[in-house]
């Protein structure tokens, strides 16, 4: 824009107008109306889609038990999961142009947020934030979704209007082109997307500690000492002076530290903790919290549950103490033994969360007559119009349980492949702990087979990370292959911070934008571990590709890939 | 404009450092030394515009005395840390010295400088560049690591107060704090090179702010600002004789340009239209922030920081008619809400028109609009970074104003989060950036605007 190069050239007007979607007015969520659709129509002559964005408006809903601290149903701020904004509710998204299916991207939120895990460095991911309400800044900026929360009192107040969001998906080609889209040669597009399952959107925040673990889990650094009564447990965290909790961001000041630690007034809790008393091992308690209060202002949260820990003395030190504040538990705590975990029922409560209002925000471009008639006479007389769109197919594997050395098919013949980028998600995942990072695990060893080729010769090391579970020290030769895969795909890699949350064998197939046809070849990528006990994931294969669009007189739209 | 390295017109690049032409003693400042920095620049050459830097000593001494700058950082006086030395400056003029003819006035230049700066650079940006460079660094997260340690290790580190305390450190060398800052104006943006020649050489006046606009803080009363040995740094291509006969050929040269032109308004109504009869004839893009109007011209307030009158919705108007935005922006606002300090938004949809007014929200890389910064929590205390704006041509041509007028319809509460049921008039500082261009009728001797 800051140029003043463009004296002389005709002038093209040009605005941003909202195109609201079908079922104008509905409220779409995960349950009972899970499928957006906007139709843009071809008399909106051009877009462009790089200054276009869809909004809409978002609101959490709490379980209606939730909330009273008589009801025996945890209590939570609940955010946006994965570091993520809210992007994240676009699990499948698919594009058509005059009817036909011009790109489809599954489980386009997994590359979502690989994508802005690698491409935004702390500047960019904030301004993404402002757009999505990214769950980045947490202690800072706290979720929308809640206006009030008391965890004394262990109720809340979920706010009352629903708040906008900008969503800019990266994993659309279509929606991500600098070049405008004449849709009065292509006809009419539709954007449309499945809503992901709020379980893997929200998470629980308030402490800070990790955006991917959502729930939080504390040591005792005194030792947890059990103080004065054994329903009474007195943790002393890592600083007790200003500002208090060091390290878990709860707050400079006791009314903070009230408001901001993740527990509350009526949630159950899982204390794990040592005790010569107890016996060896570790020891797991179910408990509800009755009170909630700092102890005399000297930086220990005092958290007293509803009933002591059988066996346990009064006054006796503890080591590992943990204390978790699990979504998914309600009801009484646990009676009975030492061990009493069995004792509670998986709750049924379900944050939800719903979409309004959502609207493609296009910047149209008004054409010219002159270029109107001129794009015409080339599709009626000089062959037709070409568009060239940068796109993403999805493949899913399953990385096997217990085997150690697997090779994974991704069937992709397409025929301008620019890299290939394999995440293996967890299989197992938590309801409210969603974990879309590509999990490595214990990979040794991992390697691309493009027909009868291998590269690189030798297989991607990465032992050097795996092999030391502490320090993981990162695999030079492994970050060199995926920053390349991911400029091959047109990703700037602006950080590697979080190169350990989200592993992906990836690999380069462009020279300096060239491509390579995958037609008669496939696309195979081999993998070995450090030892049989391998856990289970889900391998999601993003090939990013070059499509081509053409409108042709006798052919209308075609597609080629 | 002139291109051409590469193709043998350009003998060589020249640094040449330019003095006041308003010397004097060499010091300038509101109430002490002269309150005006003129420059002058000769008609050699091909400037090359965005390479131009202001360079000079700040010195921020106490009330009845001179030269000697304020070493105790105990003493609350700071300056505002997105425009750092660029406060001090009230008005940015450029025109042609040959032909006597103004060609960009950027008024309100340090609420412009505020907005540019902060949106376009990021906290690390600020302390990697600007801090060394102009004495600015900024608010809000800088490193990964700060991202994950100094917020949760020490709110502190990023807290309104640590963050002024460490602006005002920089600004307490026994010698004053050097520096050297590019001028933001629309001329020298883009990579803008302009033919010193065909414009009859160029002034640059520069008219200095009022201390209590520039410095703030407990102790701000009792001081006041001096510039000491300002320099204009500059780059000149120097023109082949080939280049130059080529030029001159042209009896008649086309300039382009860029350029910023300023507004100001005082908003005093939660409904309220804000119009600009602007004769533009190629409006790119526009931006406004604003300041509670009491704010201004204080020495307990910050005057450049920028603050969210608690806006409703907006609505940009060309002719009365919505343009280029064919709809209203709603900001989610709770009317419910049991305070201010828990509103739900952090604006997103103003937030991204807003950055468009420099170049596409998807294209930014670094920039200081974060949900940290431009939250209630940061704009209610001064070191918020926040305005409202639009891109009126995404395409880079302009829209024609020279007939119409230009605005927009602000609904807010016209209030702080601080004090959410008083309504305070707050003062709007918009910025058009336009293309423009000038002709120079080498016979007649004149240059008139096209």
């Amino acid at each position: 824009m800051l140029s003043a190069n463009a004296g002389g050239s005709l002038p093209v007007a040009n605005y941003s107008t909202r195109i609201i979607s079908d079922a104008a007015g509905s409220v779409f969520d995960p349950q009972n109306n899970s499928r957006v659709r906007i139709n843009i129509p071809p008399s909106v002559a051009m877009v462009d889609p790089f200054n276009s964005y869809i909004q809409c408006d978002m609101k959490v809903n709490a379980p209606a038990q939730a909330g009273g601290v008589a009801s025996g149903v945890n209590t939570f701020k609940m955010a946006l999961s994965n570091s993520c904004g809210a992007e994240q509710i676009m699990r499948n998204i698919r594009i058509t142009m005059d009817q036909r299916e011009v790109e489809t991207v599954q489980n386009a939120n997994v590359l979502e947020q690989f994508r802005r895990a690698y491409e935004t460095d702390v500047a960019t991911k904030g301004i993404d934030s402002v757009f999505s309400h990214g769950s980045d800044y947490v202690s800072q900026n706290p979720t929308p979704f809640v206006e009030a929360y008391d965890a004394e009192a262990g109720t809340m107040t979920m706010n009352n209007i629903a708040t906008t969001q900008v969503l800019r998906p990266k994993t659309s080609g279509l929606l991500t082109s600098k070049t405008g889209l004449p849709l009065f040669l292509t006809g009419a597009m539709a954007i449309e997307w499945d809503l992901e399952t709020s379980a893997n959107v929200l998470e629980p925040v308030g402490s800070g500690i990790s955006s991917s673990v959502a729930v939080d889990n504390i040591t005792s650094s005194a030792g947890g000492e059990i103080g004065g009564a054994t329903e009474l447990l007195e943790v002393t965290l890592q600083q007790a002076a200003d500002p208090k909790y060091k390290g878990y961001s709860w707050g400079s000041t006791n009314a903070e530290v009230l408001a901001g630690n993740p527990f509350a007034v009526g949630n159950v809790v899982i204390v794990t903790l040592e005790n010569a008393t107890l016996g060896a091992g570790t020891h797991t308690f179910y408990r509800r919290v009755n009170a909630l209060t700092i102890n005399g202002g000297n930086g220990k949260l005092r958290i007293q549950l509803d009933t002591a820990i059988g066996g346990l003395g009064n006054a006796q030190p503890c080591t590992n103490l943990t204390i978790q504040a699990p979504l998914g538990y309600s009801g009484v705590s646990g009676v009975g033994g030492s061990t009493d975990n069995g004792a509670l029922t998986a709750s049924t409560q379900a944050y939800t969360y719903e979409i309004s209002n959502v609207a493609y925000v296009a910047r149209v471009i008004e054409l010219p007559p002159a270029y109107r008639a001129g794009a015409a006479r080339r599709v009626a007389q000089d062959g037709g119009f070409q568009l060239d769109i940068v796109s993403w197919s999805n493949y899913v594997n399953n990385v096997l349980e217990n085997v150690s050395v697997q090779s994974h098919l991704v069937p992709s013949y397409l025929s301008r492949v620019r890299s290939v980028i394999s995440i293996p998600v967890a299989a197992a995942q938590t309801d409210y702990q969603s974990d879309r990072g590509g999990a490595v695990g214990n990979v040794a060893t991992y390697q691309s087979v493009i027909g009868n080729r291998r590269e690189p010769q030798r297989p991607v090391s990465i032992t050097n990370w795996t092999s030391d579970t502490v320090r993981q020290f990162p695999a030079q030769e492994h970050l060199a292959e995926l920053v390349k895969a991911l400029s091959a795909a047109g990703i700037d890699c602006k950080s590697l911070r979080a190169f350990r949350q989200n592993f992906a064998m990836a690999r380069s197939l462009s020279y300096q934008g060239s491509s390579e046809s995958l037609m008669d070849r496939g696309y195979r990528v081999e993998m070995t571990h450090t030892s049989n006990v391998v856990s289970a994931k889900t391998l999601q294969t993003f090939v990013c590709f070059i499509r081509r669009l053409a409108v042709t007189l006798e052919q209308g739209l075609m597609v080629m890939d | 404009m002139a291109s051409g390295q590469g193709n043998g017109q350009f003998q060589s690049k020249q640094f040449v450092s330019v003095a006041p032409v308003n010397s004097g003693e060499q010091v300038f400042g509101y109430s002490s030394g002269l309150p005006q920095i003129t420059f002058q620049m000769g008609s050699q050459g091909i400037l090359q515009a965005d390479e131009l830097r202001l360079t000079g000593t700040l010195k921020i001494v106490a009330n009845g005395s001179q030269g000697t700058n304020l070493v105790d950082a105990a003493q609350d006086v700071s300056i505002n840390a997105f425009t750092g030395v660029e406060s001090c400056i009230d008005e940015l003029e450029i025109s042609s010295t040959g032909y006597g003819r103004s060609l960009e006035y950027v008024q309100h230049y340090g609420q412009c400088n505020a907005s540019v700066n902060s949106a376009l650079h990021s906290k690390s940006m600020y302390d990697s560049h600007l801090s060394h460079e102009q004495g600015s660094l900024g608010s809000g997260i800088c490193t990964s690591q700060s991202l994950d340690n100094s917020i949760n290790d020490d709110p502190l580190a990023v807290s309104l107060a640590g963050q002024r305390q460490a602006q005002i450190i920089g600004l307490r060398s026994v010698l004053g704090r050097e520096f050297s800052c590019r001028l933001v104006a629309g001329m020298f943006l883009g990579g803008a090179e302009l033919s010193m020649g065909d414009l009859g050489g160029l002034t640059i006046r520069l008219k200095l702010a009022p201390n209590e606009q520039v410095l703030f803080g407990a102790a701000a009363s009792g001081y006041h600002y001096e510039i000491h040995n300002p320099l204009l740094i500059a780059s000149v291509m120097v023109e082949s004789p080939e280049a130059e006969a080529a030029r001159l050929a042209n009896p008649q040269p086309l300039i382009p340009f860029l350029q910023y032109q300023s507004y100001y308004n005082n908003i005093i109504s939660t409904d309220f239209s804000v119009v600009h009869r602007t004769n533009l004839a190629a409006v790119l893009s526009s931006f406004t922030h604003f300041v509670p109007s009491s704010y201004l011209n204080n020495y307990a307030q910050d005057g450049y920081a920028q603050y969210n009158p608690a806006i409703n919705n907006i609505t940009f108007l060309k002719d009365g008619q919505r343009v280029p935005l064919t709809y209203e922006i709603l900001n989610d606002r709770d009317a419910q809400a049991a305070s201010e300090a828990v509103q739900p938004s952090t604006n997103p949809v103003i937030l991204y028109n807003y950055l468009s007014a420099w170049k596409s929200p998807n294209a930014f890389g670094k920039s200081s609009v974060n949900s940290l910064n431009s939250g209630w929590t940061a704009t209610s205390g001064g070191n918020g970074v926040f305005g409202i704006g639009c891109s009126y041509d995404v395409e880079g041509y302009g829209v024609g104003a020279r007939l119409s007028t230009l605005g927009f319809n602000i609904k807010s509460n016209l209030s702080l989060p601080s004090a959410p049921t008083a309504q305070i008039p707050f003062s709007a500082f918009t910025f058009y950036l336009c293309k423009s261009a000038v002709r120079v009728d080498r016979q007649q001797g004149v240059m008139t605007s096209v």
